[in-house]
């Protein structure tokens, strides 16, 4: 067996890193005006940084975590975003920061090194947010919007991860104001789109909500008690949440919204409350919990019919059909629950495809009558 | 503009190679004026997806405290020569050498617990290393300051390169 000499390795390890860098140099001198080449550059860069650490880790047996190899990696990917103006180097970035506050934690309450995800967020917030306000729209736009809104919920979920530990109600009421927000910030910021698949907050929020409002309408989920720490150590906790919560509420206020909107918007904010309400006076006994997963119900109930509503206005049946869906799965997992024989259920399936075949037949006869 | 942006640009070029060559210059710091020690090893659960290019080494380590996080391991060398972990702190210790560690699931992590090797003969490396982990198999480790630099996986006193040479 022949060994490559050590420095032949070291050459190795460090040729794609010093050929990205000389192509950086060259793109930023002579090809900046293209997007493919900066973009290509950048993503090449980006790689080649991870794999030359990762080899000179390996020639020399150096010691290191995953996490701290991920974060040094991520940092050096930083300056090539803004440097070459490339998109393609943010998903490695998120990747690496997310990953890196993934690994910090630990078991324990009192431990916010996943804080620090907050401060490496804010170095990359400039970039999304500057090309999701020039070209929300473009791919470049999106490709950050759907970055945005899918990491935000692994980054709410590692800032606030210590909570799971204790009792996973509480991150859920992180999560319901990263659902309201994200919801809002869409009707703040991507009204004007001409279709739905062009606006992930609206695609991401509505799924995330309806998601958690199903999880809470069943009445033996509100059986919890998860105070069991002092108060004062979940403060740091509220940050977030709070954070999150004013910024909605600004959004809120400075636009305009149909009553769907409104519902969606406050729906996930009420069950916030509902769940830290619960928690403090330790409702968990007697028709309370029954309460809530009625109200609840009845959310989900009035988020079917406004959709269905709002379908009907519209003309638009495949609008109108996902509102009945939502009904149709709202009353099918009540099926679950609630003690009802084999006859009532079949009638009320026969009921359900009544109800389907008859808001499609109107549909479309209106839109017949209208063209 | 692209006056600062090519100044941006050399900056990150410094940083981005200055990284890795820390850590050689780091590692031959170490290797060249650190204390050596030597780690007897312990056999390792052989199922891994990702392994491969390397041996999974693990050193039995005591840790004084169970909270989970960086901890700083004491280094004592017992009667055989060979050094052991038998105490932690969350301070670094003074005048007595020490290793950087994490508690983690309740088990206290050393900085070495791959040692890589040529992708052929890591498979047969790692055969070897189970039957003689315990046995006659240690690592020998340079450290300094809390920085480790694995020297080499032996058994039987051979580097196990050598080794898988000599017994093919």
């Amino acid at each position: 067996m022949v060994y490559l000499p050590i420095w032949f390795r070291v050459a190795i390890a460090f040729f794609p890193l010093v050929t990205a860098q000389v192509l950086s140099i060259f793109v930023l001198a002579k090809k900046n005006d293209s997007l493919p080449w900066r973009e290509g550059t950048a993503i090449f860069l980006s790689l080649s940084i991870f794999s030359s650490i990762a080899l000179v880790g390996q020639i020399f047996h150096l010691p290191g975590d995953f996490a701290s190899y991920v974060l040094i990696c991520g940092l050096l990917t930083l300056p090539i975003i803004y440097i070459l103006n490339a998109t393609g180097p943010v998903i490695i970035y998120v990747w690496t920061i997310l990953n890196w506050a993934g690994l910090q934690n630990n078991s324990y309450i009192y431990d916010f090194e996943a804080f620090w995800l907050v401060g490496l967020i804010a170095l990359i917030a400039p970039f999304i947010y500057l090309k999701i306000k020039i070209d929300k729209f473009g791919v470049r736009g999106q490709i950050l919007s759907w970055v945005t809104a899918t990491a935000g919920f692994l980054a709410v979920l590692f800032i606030n991860m210590p909570l799971i530990r204790n009792d996973g109600h509480f991150i859920a009421t992180t999560f319901c104001f990263y659902l309201s927000l994200i919801y809002i910030f869409d009707i703040f910021s991507y009204k004007t789109a001409l279709s739905y698949a062009v606006r992930p907050f609206k695609i991401t929020g509505t799924i995330g909500i309806l998601v958690i409002l199903y999880i809470y309408s069943y009445s033996g989920i509100w059986d919890f008690d998860f105070m069991d720490q002092l108060f004062v150590n979940y403060i740091p906790y509220m940050i977030l949440p709070v954070s999150m919560l004013a910024l909605s509420a600004y959004m809120f206020i400075k636009t305009t919204k149909e009553k769907l909107d409104i519902v969606m918007f406050i729906s996930p904010i009420l069950l916030a409350f509902a769940i830290i309400i619960f928690s403090i006076f330790s409702l968990d006994i007697g028709f309370y919990p029954s309460i809530a997963s009625i109200i609840i119900n009845l959310i989900i109930l009035s988020i079917g019919l406004l959709i269905i509503l709002k379908g009907i206005k519209d003309i638009e049946i495949g609008y109108t059909n996902f509102g009945m869906l939502l009904l149709c799965l709202l009353i099918v997992l009540r099926f679950f629950d609630w003690e009802m024989d084999f006859l009532a259920r079949g009638i009320a399936f026969v009921l359900l495809g009544i109800g389907f075949l008859s808001v499609n037949l109107y549909m479309v006869k209106r839109r017949k009558a209208v063209a | 503009m692209k006056k600062y942006l090519f100044v941006a640009l050399a900056l990150m070029i410094i940083a981005q190679i200055g990284v890795p060559v820390s850590m050689m210059v780091s590692r031959f710091d170490t290797l060249k004026t650190g204390t050596e020690y030597k780690f007897k090893v312990e056999p390792v659960d052989p199922y891994d997806a990702f392994r491969g290019r390397y041996v999974a080494i693990r050193v039995d380590a005591k840790s004084s405290i169970k909270e989970e996080g960086i901890q700083y391991a004491e280094i004592t060398v017992n009667e055989n020569g060979f050094a052991t972990i038998e105490k932690t702190s969350k301070e670094k210790p003074q005048n007595v050498d020490y290793i950087k560690a994490k508690m983690k699931y309740s088990h206290l992590q050393l900085p070495f617990e791959r040692y890589y090797m040529e992708e052929k003969l890591a498979p047969r490396a790692e055969t070897v290393y189970r039957e003689r982990a315990r046995k006659d198999a240690y690592i020998k480790v340079k450290v300094k300051n809390g920085n480790t630099v694995i020297e080499g996986l032996y058994i039987d006193n051979i580097k196990i390169e050598d080794y898988l040479k000599e017994n093919k």
